[in-house]
């Protein structure tokens, strides 16, 4: 086990390693004069040269790379040209706020998700079943961020029952808080219930097929108990590796959701700084990003072998 | 007759009718069976796919669900209040009895236990369910059943997963918790057919054991009549969803009524059979109870059929002898008369073939091991020693049979002569040359010589593929035919030669039976003109029915082309129906060779002796007459081969020197080899 | 002879053909699907006649008006008429899907092969690089992407179709795994068939099924991260009419003419909806168990 877990991390630190590579190589693609980017056409030629050195451009790219990498791995990722701050301080303020809506709508959709796929497993047929799978088909089909437009329009213009956009944290102002948090978490939370549904409920199938469930049966024992604890626990298995995506496709959701009830998190900051090509905040995004979900797969690899004795005892 | 009464019988069923809805028609695949049960019996049902037996039992436990449904019938039982089906398939009372009153054991021990759950666990919520034990209680209970069943450790193991034991454990585990809540009847559905033979052996009889020690009830489901021969007092014969014959098992063999029986006995290999014994298959295909007629589902098969079996409509069973049950509407005389007819016919000869004295091939020392790799950069840290020390002739155009239960190699062995592997050292003559060593593009003069038919019909032919393209693939290849009208000439007559219509050859894998396919791939591989085939297990996939009409395609074409076999099989009845000579393995080496009779009437090694004895005979009375070799544990994992003679742990001859040194081959008589020190 | 030979083929392939179409349109959800999506299309071809107005025609007279028989879905803040652009919107996506999905479908199980079939130090290189791209949420990656290529069709095409590439690479490379150990690949080795000709002959068509399965899937995926990529200004760039992009034209002008934000929105769950009903009922269609093939 302490040998899978090694294994893994190994991995990760490989994949993060040729992920920073990558960025590094992309931004070489941007086209346009990088000095001129940050500081204007008119500069003098003294200033021009003065900035290339300072930017390391007249050294070789590997040696760039590693430059690169080791401000990276201590925090240093420049100040962004929009804000004209340090890099890492923007992201300090902002990731907690995206992380608060990622984490909150994976909590809740985890169990939402996968009781509604029990019960449609179970019910095969019927028409609870029809009526989850339908749902859960068409939420997957809808635009996030356009469900988040058509609440806003109806909740918070229409009834005006919601506030349209800003942030509160729920230790400034609780009420306000829940009122300013629940349309976004709503559009981020029903992709979530919607797919974990659905995969709980073809696992779920599937596992009922099995033999062990009949003999289970053939012992007489509760239908409950066979469904909760004979099915329930292996269907949960393939369910997991889902939870690693999910959170790269929240991390993802909260970019729309931020854009549209403005709220002050990385997701936003990120788009605004690809529309203004301020690349040392897109290079850190991304990195960030990449970091949370390698380190989600880590810990999804690491829930599936304490919960599947069979990698235990491979 | 209402429940709770002392009944005479312990159980019995009454015109069960089960039906499967596909395509939108209903199914019948139990056609009104009924069956009953007296306390402590053991009782056989025997029948092929396609007749029922498995469905039979599960309807009775209302273990059916969609697109099946049970459509007909009742079940009592001594101790319940009514009739079965009148209960709701989830009610406390059915719930009650799965388990409680009757336990039933499967096929898969590898899938059949929940691999999340500790088996301990498993085996716990049965007895607390149904005994009314508490925890601590219940623990106790399962310890001392694990215990009986022969697990080792019991105590600790209790916490363990199912994957952490072996395939025979698993059934014991299996039988463990079936047996633990007590119940007054087991059934066994093919429970044994996935394990060795020796470990088939000794679960059998633990089975027995413990059943006559509790007075269980035992039925015993299995398409294996030399189990039922062996094991069951009382047998069931099954077809097409009907029963067609029941009697107790000294009649069932001696003097079937019913033909499908008749030709059923007539169509196995039986391991005490005299050589030149002719095998007469069962024509045509298992039933389809999507088409079955209105008459007897028999009669396009049967060869004793006459004019009234379609006029009589449906078949009814009938006593014709005391306690002998018969569906077949011929009379006594009807029968008798037919027989002689049949017998009369055509005299069946083996067909005639040469042994030359060339060999087709010397295999000299072959060894293949595969290297073991762990961690992230891929270090080897040991090697599996699949076949080690393989030495062994065969003439042109005879048959050596390779027998031996599973991690002795046998695989290994047969892709390491055709090339699939590259054998690690030794040599591998063929037709003269030694290929062990040549490269992919040497070796392509030698493919069309060598050809291998595959044990499963089902992934032994690509799916998207014609039957005429699968066949005719070498022709292509190797440029054996000069023009399109040559191909397609020369498929058709590979067509021909196996039993098959040339203008199926458009159709697609799936729209053939198993046995067909298994004669497709036997076309595939005669079509480059082999001298050599390699069969593995060519027919254990097959129905019993069928198995014969293959043995005898293949021993028609030997005949005939003059090809060499390598015939790997773990059934010995039929290796030794079959073979010229046989070589009998062991985790990965030899442990004896010798001629067919000599094998099996002066068998001298002593893992070939108990390999024999475990084997069921399918005749009552030689099975009753005959002594038995008890042997200990089961084969022992490849990977963990013990040291010396792989054999000494088991071997009830072991000693001091079997532990440390290996025997090696050495030849008693004429040409009888045997590896153990016994014989040194 | 011969003749009749070509005869049963030809019939063979009616048969087979006419099968596929049956079972295709067993359930009454996928023939909804498979109407959808050829409505669409329809849609998206005949743009130009079936749309009233020029999509891109300014008009600042008619600012902002809702609904009403003139302009069916009203018009937006430069006047333009939200139902044409609605019709044209439908080419942006359609084309941006399924180009992306062929590209995708092309790099993918190429490499994919690649991998499956020879194993070792390729299978191992090709599976870090998959696994790195995987690590990085598409969404993101399509973002950085577009930072450094920029917008338009053609890109978005691209850039969405190598973020998707990923999939792709898993399901064919644990295909050909699958596949390459079962014995009739064995079989035909030992006839003596070259590696190339197990590939194509064998490997190939029997992994078709569930990359065409996953093609169909893929396709709604892609339009959903088209029109958000749009929404987020990074995708197709004004004036071209594409749904995401008029989503975010509209969020300012909401309360004057809802439509021109929740119109586009609809469009795309449509049309994402039909073709994953369709995607459905070709996967079931090829299913080789519903085919009664297993």
């Amino acid at each position: 086990m302490g040998r899978y877990i090694a294994k893994r991390i190994g991995q990760m630190v490989l994949i993060l390693f040729l992920i920073s590579i990558f960025i590094f190589m992309l931004i070489s693609f941007i086209p346009g004069d990088p000095v001129y980017a940050m500081l204007g056409e008119e500069v003098s030629p003294e200033m021009y040269a003065k900035v290339y050195h300072e930017l390391n451009l007249d050294k070789p790219v590997i040696y760039r790379y590693f430059i690169w990498l080791g401000n990276a791995l201590t925090g240093n990722f420049g100040q962004s040209t929009q804000f004209h701050m340090p890099t890492i301080e923007l992201l300090a303020e902002r990731m907690p706020v995206t992380l608060y809506f990622t984490f909150l709508s994976f909590f809740i959709s985890i169990p939402v998700g996968v009781l509604l796929g029990v019960v449609s497993a179970v019910y095969r047929g019927k028409p609870i079943d029809t009526i989850v799978t339908l749902i859960a088909n068409t939420t997957a089909c809808l635009p996030q961020f356009w469900i988040g437009i058509l609440l806003m329009y109806v909740f918070a213009m229409k009834l005006a029952w919601l506030p349209s956009f800003g942030f509160v944290w729920p230790w400034e102002d609780f009420g306000k808080s829940v009122q300013m948090t629940i349309m976004p978490l709503f559009c981020l939370a029903i992709g979530g219930i919607s797919s974990i549904a659905r995969q709980t409920r073809s696992s779920m199938l599937e596992v009922i097929r099995q033999d062990y469930i009949r003999t289970a049966r053939s012992k007489g024992l509760k239908e409950n108990k066979v469904i909760f604890i004979h099915a329930l626990k292996n269907a949960l298995i393939p369910v997991i590796t889902l939870f690693g995506m999910r959170l790269g496709l929240l991390i993802g959701g909260s970019m729309f959701m931020e854009t549209v009830f403005a709220i002050p998190g990385m997701g936003s900051l990120f788009v605004k700084a690809i529309t203004s090509r301020d690349i040392p905040v897109v290079q850190a995004c991304v990195l960030v990003t990449a970091l949370i979900a390698c380190l989600i797969n880590l810990l999804t690899d690491i829930l599936y072998a304490v919960v599947d004795p069979r990698i235990k005892f491979e | 007759m209402t429940g709770g009464e002392r009944m005479d019988n312990l159980l019995e069923l009454k015109n069960i009718q089960t039906c499967f809805r596909m395509d939108g028609k209903d199914v019948r695949a139990v056609d009104g069976v009924s069956i009953y049960l007296k306390r402590g019996e053991i009782v056989g049902i025997v029948g092929e796919s396609g007749s029922g037996k498995s469905v039979t039992m599960l309807s009775m436990l209302q273990l059916i669900s969609t697109p099946g449904r049970v459509a007909g019938g009742e079940v009592h039982m001594e101790g319940v209040k009514g009739d079965f089906f009148k209960y709701k398939a989830n009610s406390d009372q059915m719930r009650e009895i799965r388990g409680g009153k009757i336990s039933m054991i499967f096929q898969e021990p590898m899938t059949s236990l929940n691999p999340v759950l500790t088996i301990g666990y498993q085996i716990r919520e049965s007895i607390m369910l149904h005994l009314k034990l508490n925890k601590e209680e219940a623990r106790k209970k399962a310890v001392e059943i694990l215990k009986m069943v022969n697990i080792p450790d019991a105590e600790e193991r209790f916490d363990y997963y199912p994957q952490q034991f072996s395939g025979g454990m698993r059934q014991r585990i299996m039988i463990a918790m079936a047996m633990s809540s007590e119940p007054d009847v087991l059934i066994a559905d093919e429970a044994t057919t996935a394990l060795d033979v020796t470990t088939q052996e000794q679960l059998l009889e633990m089975i027995r054991d413990v059943a006559k020690k509790t007075n269980t009830a035992v039925v015993i489901v299995t398409h294996n009549l030399g189990i039922v021969a062996r094991y069951a007092e009382r047998i069931y014969v099954m077809y097409s969803g009907s029963v067609v014959e029941m009697t107790d098992t000294l009649r069932t063999f001696k003097n079937p009524k019913h033909p499908y029986t008749r030709s059923l006995l007539r169509a196995i290999p039986r391991l005490n059979d005299p050589k030149d014994r002719v095998l007469i298959p069962i024509d045509g295909l298992p039933p389809n109870p999507a088409t079955r007629p209105e008459y007897c589902p028999f009669y396009d098969r049967c060869e004793y059929r006459m004019d009234k079996c379609i006029a009589k409509g449906k078949p009814k069973l009938v006593e014709v002898e005391p306690d002998h049950f018969s569906s077949c509407c011929l009379t006594k005389e009807e029968l008798e008369q037919k027989e002689i007819e049949i017998q009369n016919k055509e005299i069946h000869t083996a067909p005639i073939k040469t042994i030359k004295n060339e060999l087709c091939l010397d295999i000299k020392d072959i060894k293949k091991y595969f290297a073991v790799y762990e961690g992230i950069l891929h270090k080897k840290v040991g090697d599996i020693k699949a076949i080690e020390d393989i030495t062994f002739q065969l003439r042109k155009g005879e048959t050596l049979g390779i027998v031996g239960e599973s991690g002795c190699g046998k695989t290994t062995l047969a892709r390491s002569i055709m090339r699939v592997y590259k054998p690690d050292s030794g040599q591998v003559i063929f037709n003269g040359e030694n290929i062990a060593e040549y490269k992919d593009k040497e070796l392509k003069p030698f493919r069309p010589q060598m050809s291998m038919i595959f044990q499963d019909p089902f992934s032994s032919l690509d799916p998207r593929q014609t039957a005429g393209s699968v066949v005719g693939e070498s022709l292509l290849v190797h440029k054996l035919v000069k023009n399109r009208v040559e191909y397609d000439a020369k498929v058709d007559e590979l067509f021909r030669i196996v039993g098959l219509d040339p203008a199926l050859k458009n159709r697609v894998a799936h729209e053939f039976s198993g046995g067909q396919r298994q004669r497709i791939g036997i076309a595939r591989a005669i079509s480059s003109n082999p001298s050599l085939i390699i069969c593995d297990e060519p027919i254990s996939a097959l129905d019993v029915s069928i198995q014969a009409q293959i043995i005898n395609l293949l021993e028609e074409l030997q005949a005939k082309l003059g090809i060499s076999y390598l015939f790997i099989a773990h059934d010995l009845a039929v290796v030794k129906h079959i073979s010229d000579r046989i070589l009998v393995m062991y985790l990965g080496r030899i442990v004896e060779i010798a001629d067919c009779l000599d094998l099996y009437e002066n068998t001298l090694h002593p893992y070939t002796k108990a390999l024999l004895s475990a084997v069921p005979v399918a005749d009552p009375e030689v099975e009753a007459s005959r002594g038995r070799v008890q042997i200990k544990g089961e084969v022992p994992s490849i990977r963990k081969r013990p040291a010396g003679c792989p054999f000494h742990n088991r071997c009830p001859h072991a000693i001091e020197r079997c532990k440390k040194e290996v025997p090696k081959l050495r030849t008693i008589g004429e040409s009888h080899q045997v590896a153990c020190f016994l014989y040194d | 002879m011969e003749g009749k030979e070509n005869k049963m083929k030809s019939n063979k392939r009616i048969e087979k053909i006419s099968k596929f179409i049956r079972l295709l349109f067993k359930r009454k959800i996928v023939v909804i699907g498979v109407i959808g999506v050829v409505f669409f299309t329809l849609l998206a071809i005949l743009a130009p006649i079936l749309s009233p107005y020029d999509p891109n025609k300014v008009d600042f007279a008619a600012y902002l008006t809702k609904p009403s028989m003139e302009h069916l879905l009203g018009t937006d803040m430069h006047g333009r008429d939200v139902f044409s652009r609605i019709i044209y919107g439908t080419r942006v996506s359609l084309i941006i899907g399924l180009l992306a999905v062929v590209i995708a479908c092309a790099i993918g199980s190429v490499l994919g092969m690649v991998a499956g079939y020879f194993g070792g130090i390729i299978d191992d290189i090709i599976t870090r690089f998959t696994e790195a791209i995987r690590a990085i949420p598409q969404i993101i990656l399509a973002m950085a992407l577009t930072a450094v290529f920029g917008g338009g069709i053609r890109n978005i095409a691209i850039i969405l179709g190598i973020s998707n590439v990923a999939a792709y690479i898993r399901m064919m490379r644990g295909q050909v795994y699958s596949v390459k150990e079962a014995d009739y690949i064995m079989a035909s080795k030992l006839q003596g068939v070259s590696n190339l000709g197990i590939m194509f002959k064998h490997i190939l068509p029997n992994a078709i099924s569930p990359i065409i399965v996953l093609m169909t899937q893929q396709v709604g995926g892609t339009i959903l991260a088209e029109s958000g990529l749009s929404f987020l200004g990074l995708g197709i760039s004004a004036p071209t009419a594409s749904w995401g992009t008029m989503v975010s034209e509209g969020r300012n002008f909401l309360l004057d003419n809802p439509v021109i934000s929740l119109a586009p929105g609809i469009c795309v769950a449509l049309l994402v909806i039909c073709l994953n009903m369709f995607g459905d009922g070709i996967r079931d269609a090829l299913d080789p168990r519903l085919r009664g093939e297993l």
